[in-house]
């Protein structure tokens, strides 16, 4: 594969503190999880080459802080995205909201950003509190005119998924 | 020769690189380059981007900072992780100078790493607080329904068990005084048949309620064996009221149906379904009991001669506490639990329950059983 057909695409992973964004990437990136509950504060960057049908993608990940505090400054971090992986916490319901609300934030800095919903921890089964049915809702408020953007359920721990939902956020930059 | 502000920049930890239109680096701070990621490069006439990657895709926004379009870019904390396991906090920013038409742009790099440890540990410590509120808010939520569940689960034993209690200890009194009084033993039959539906009713409504509350538990524990179901069911019909004996017809396969169940709670299953359709059936007619093999399962229908159930109202009949609109309207006493605990039952074993009805025409309602019994994780955790 020639370098020239390498191309490099800015990926920010958004959502409420500790839904796991973190543990997402390092599973990913570095194929481990760490148990440990560590905050990021600001943004965190990794580099991770992948193949789609051929074609190689050079994905640079913004692990962003999911506190608050920093929703003020996202603003320039979201700058240049070219894709968007927005994660809520199958466990903690209030973390759903955000599917929605980071989707609009993203697509307000760039409009033709593509998006990838993940509903994490599908390990911790009896701890989940949220539904099928509420997922599907959720990811059919965030629509547009290229339709219902992909959602998966995910565990770092495990893994499940978690190749799936770079790969699937990836398959629409071919 | 490095100048004066230079070295305080330094003794600061910042460092800083003057940027031309096309945010190419053309003076640098003697310093800058340890802000660099990977491999020493040289930094005199890269290109930002190229340079940190944390300006890749903001190409269009710093030239417009550096035409004067757009406000200073500040990106802080950047957090790095260090082949030591430790991290580096860094803060970056862009701005324009308006005094060099040549070299319009400025970047400051700093080194941040205490604020950002102090930062990091404070926020640490708040998300950690508002997980453990959040996990306290949800078993306190927890705690309060298990203490409802508690209290109703009280108050129905007490009111339940009451009346079939007084009703036995009535029959004791009759029975006693009969036999005082000299009375032949063969007339005891029908008062102690009483007596013994009676205990039977009180078992298994102390039966329901032990599996309804570890039914909310998540711990119904099944003990399946082989058993006869035909004969569980001639068993059952045997235990209903004495008066109501002979409204039971049973249709069933004259050599037995061998399945693997709990028995016991087999017995409760049916007990509740044909205890309901006793009570929604005249008392003229019957209730039909029939019992066939259909390929691996064996499939129980039980069918009363009622008014039926309404169409809108058979998606909520197993959920618990729930009351047809004929039941609250007094003409059948219940809790609303019976329906509740035999699908909980009934799907433990690895089964179904079904009901179909036309008004006026009666219910009937279809268990259907793996003859093979439950699959062996259900045995356990159900």
């Amino acid at each position: 594969m020639s370098e020239s057909s390498i191309i490099q695409k800015k990926i920010c992973m958004l959502g409420a503190f500790a839904v796991g964004k973190t543990s997402l990437v390092r599973r990913f990136v570095e194929g481990r999880f760490d148990d440990k509950y560590l905050s990021t504060i600001g943004v965190k960057i990794s580099r991770k080459p992948v193949v789609v049908d051929g074609h190689a993608i050079h994905f640079i990940l913004w692990d962003l802080a999911g506190s608050e505090e920093y929703n003020g400054v996202q603003a320039s971090y979201l700058q240049g995205a070219a894709g968007g992986i927005i994660v809520c916490d199958l466990t903690r319901p209030e973390t759903l909201a955000s599917w929605a609300r980071y989707t609009q934030r993203l697509r307000q800095t760039n409009p033709a950003v593509r998006v990838v919903l993940v509903a994490n921890k599908v390990d911790l089964s009896d701890r989940r509190t949220i539904s099928d049915d509420e997922l599907r809702h959720a990811a059919a408020s965030c629509a547009d005119g290229r339709g219902v953007p992909p959602y998966l359920l995910s565990s770092a721990k495990t893994g499940e998924n978690v190749e799936e939902l770079f790969g699937r956020l990836a398959e629409q930059f071919i | 020769m490095v100048s004066i502000p230079e070295l305080i920049l330094a003794r600061h930890g910042i460092a800083f690189a003057r940027l031309d239109h096309e945010l190419r680096v053309r003076e640098a701070s003697s310093n800058l380059a340890a802000f660099l990621e990977g491999e020493p490069r040289s930094l005199i006439g890269a290109s930002l981007p190229d340079l940190w990657v944390e300006f890749f895709g903001m190409e269009d926004l710093l030239k417009a900072i550096l035409q004067g379009e757009a406000q200073e870019l500040h990106l802080a904390p950047i957090a790095r992780e260090l082949p030591t396991g430790t991290t580096r906090y860094l803060s970056f920013e862009v701005s324009r100078l308006e005094d060099n038409a040549a070299l319009p742009g400025l970047l400051l790099v700093e080194d941040i790493t205490p604020y950002g440890e102090l930062e990091q540990h404070l926020i640490q410590d708040r998300n950690e607080m508002r997980l453990l509120r959040a996990e306290l808010v949800r078993t306190n939520a927890e705690l309060q329904r298990l203490n409802q569940f508690k209290s109703t689960i009280l108050a129905m034993t007490a009111h339940d068990l009451r009346s079939p209690l007084s009703a036995l200890m009535l029959q004791l009194n009759v029975l006693l005084r009969n036999v005082q009084a000299g009375q032949p033993s063969a007339a005891w039959l029908e008062r102690i048949r009483w007596m013994q539906y009676t205990a039977g009713k009180m078992k298994n409504l102390i039966a329901d309620l032990l599996d309804l509350e570890q039914a909310e538990r998540g711990r119904l524990v099944l003990h399946p064996a082989r058993c006869d179901l035909v004969a569980l069911i001639q068993h059952l019909a045997s235990t209903v009221p004495p008066d109501a004996v002979h409204r039971i017809e049973l249709e069933v396969p004259a050599e037995g149906l061998a399945i693997v169940a709990d028995s016991e709670r087999l017995q409760q299953v049916f007990y509740n379904l044909v205890e309901n359709a006793l009570k929604y059936t005249p008392s003229n007619q019957c209730v039909t009991v029939a019992i066939r093999r259909q390929e691996e399962w064996a499939l129980v229908e039980v069918r009363d001669r009622g008014n039926g159930i309404a169409s809108e109202e058979l998606p909520q009949l197993f959920q618990m506490y729930y009351r047809t609109r004929e039941a609250q309207q007094g003409a059948v006493a219940g809790k609303g639990l019976g329906l509740f605990i035999v699908r909980t039952l009934v799907e433990a074993h690895g089964g179904r329950v079904e009901v179909r009805c036309e008004l006026d025409q009666g219910t009937t309602f279809s268990v259907y059983l793996p003859v093979n019994g439950p699959a062996p994780t259900e045995w356990s955790d159900s």
